[in-house]
C-alpha cells in the first residue's frame, strides 16, 4: 500500500519552454530551489542528481524527458539513511501552454505507508515552484528562502 | 467516508496588509479573479457574495475574519454548478450539490520575508463532484493574486480554458 501522490499546480506568466529552461538548468536551479542545483543531461536512463555546496543530497534516473512537455525522474534522497532507506519515489513535471502562460504540474508518486519524506516533500514543493514563478515573473526569486525553509521540516526543500 | 478537503499554499513577496486588501478590495479581486469581485463588510454572519457584473457567482456567509491573519465564510458555488452543466456533467450533479454549503478559508502567516497564504476549502456533500473542479479553479486564481502582487498584473484564463489539476 502506498500513500497518495503530492499534486501541486502552479500557472506562470512565461512560457514552457522558459520554464523549462529554468526549472532543468543546474545554474538557474539553486536561485529557487534552496540552494539546490539539479544536475543532469536529461536523456532517458541518465544520472539526475541534486546537490547543494557540492553535497549530493538526492540522486535517480531520467524516466522520461520531452522537453517543454514533460519530464519524470525517479528520485532518492541520500543525505540521511532514514530517507535513502525508503528507496526511490518518482518526480513528474508536466507543461502546457495556456494563454500566454504555462500550466505546470507537479506529481510526486511512489511513497511507501510510513513515508517520512511525503510530509517534506509536501511542504517543500510549493516553496520552490512558488519561487520558482517569481523568478520567471520579475527576474528576482523569493529571498532568503532556504534560511526560511530552516524555520519548517522542509530544510532540504525538496532536495 | 473520508471527507475531502483541499488545501493550497502558495509563498508570496508582499506585506500582510496588501496580501490582506488584495482578498478583501472587489476593485482588486477584480484584477486577479477573472474580473469577479468579492463583496461583503466582513462583519461576522453578513453575506459575502462573488459577483461577475450583477450575477451572483457564488456566495455564503462571514464565519470568521480576523483583519492580516485569517478568515472563512460559508460557500455555495452556484457558478461551479453552471460550470459543471456546461461541460455536460449530469444533472444530478446540480441536484447533489443544490444548497450545499462548502467552507472556503485564508490564512496567512509568515515565511521568512515572504508571507505563506493558505487556502483550505472543505465541508463538501459527500460523494461531491464539486470537489474536482474547485481543485481546478483555485490554483488558476491564487497563482493570479501572487502574480498580480508581485509583478503588477494578474494572469488571464483564456475564454473555456479547462485549468489545472490542483493540489493535495
Amino acid at each position: 500500500m502506498e500513500l497518495s501522490a503530492f499534486t501541486y499546480t502552479v500557472y506562470i506568466a512565461t512560457t514552457p519552454e522558459r520554464t523549462w529552461e529554468t526549472l532543468t538548468s543546474a545554474d538557474m536551479s539553486p536561485l529557487f530551489w534552496s540552494g539546490c542545483a539539479i544536475e543532469s543531461d536529461w536523456r532517458p536512463g541518465s544520472r539526475v542528481k541534486l546537490t547543494r555546496e557540492g553535497v549530493v543530497r538526492s540522486s535517480g534516473q531520467v524516466l522520461e524527458c520531452t522537453p517543454a512537455s514533460r519530464l519524470s525522474y525517479s528520485f532518492i534522497r541520500r543525505y540521511l539513511p532514514e530517507y535513502e532507506s525508503e528507496g526511490a519515489s518518482q518526480v513528474t513535471f508536466e507543461f502546457e501552454p495556456l494563454g500566454a502562460q504555462t500550466q505546470l504540474t507537479l506529481t510526486h508518486s511512489g511513497f511507501p505507508q510510513d513515508s517520512k519524506i511525503r510530509p517534506v516533500v509536501a511542504e517543500s514543493w510549493p516553496i520552490i515552484l512558488s519561487s520558482l514563478k517569481t523568478l520567471l515573473e520579475t527576474g528576482q526569486p523569493l529571498s532568503d528562502i532556504r534560511r526560511s525553509a530552516g524555520q519548517l521540516v522542509a530544510t532540504a526543500g525538496g532536495c | 467516508m473520508d471527507d475531502q478537503v483541499f488545501i493550497y499554499d502558495t509563498y508570496v513577496a508582499t506585506t500582510r496588509e496588501r496580501l490582506w486588501d488584495a482578498l478583501t478590495n472587489p476593485d482588486t479581486t477584480e484584477q486577479f479573479w477573472s474580473g469577479n469581485r468579492l463583496i461583503s463588510d466582513w462583519a461576522i454572519g453578513s453575506p459575502v457574495r462573488l459577483l461577475d457584473g450583477d450575477m451572483v457567482r457564488d456566495e455564503g456567509e462571514v464565519l470568521d475574519f480576523v483583519p492580516c491573519q485569517r478568515m472563512s465564510f460559508s460557500w455555495k458555488p452556484h457558478f461551479a454548478i453552471e460550470f459543471a452543466a456546461e461541460q455536460g456533467t449530469p444533472i444530478a450533479f446540480a441536484e447533489s450539490e443544490a444548497g450545499h454549503e462548502t467552507r472556503v478559508g485564508f490564512a496567512i502567516s509568515e515565511f521568512g520575508p515572504q508571507l505563506r497564504l493558505t487556502l483550505t476549502h472543505d465541508h463538501f456533500a459527500p460523494d461531491s463532484k464539486l470537489f474536482p473542479i474547485i481543485s481546478f479553479g483555485w490554483p488558476f486564481y491564487m497563482a493570479s493574486l501572487k502574480s498580480l502582487l508581485e509583478s503588477g498584473a494578474g494572469l488571464e484564463l483564456p475564454a473555456g480554458a479547462k485549468v489545472g489539476r490542483g493540489a493535495n
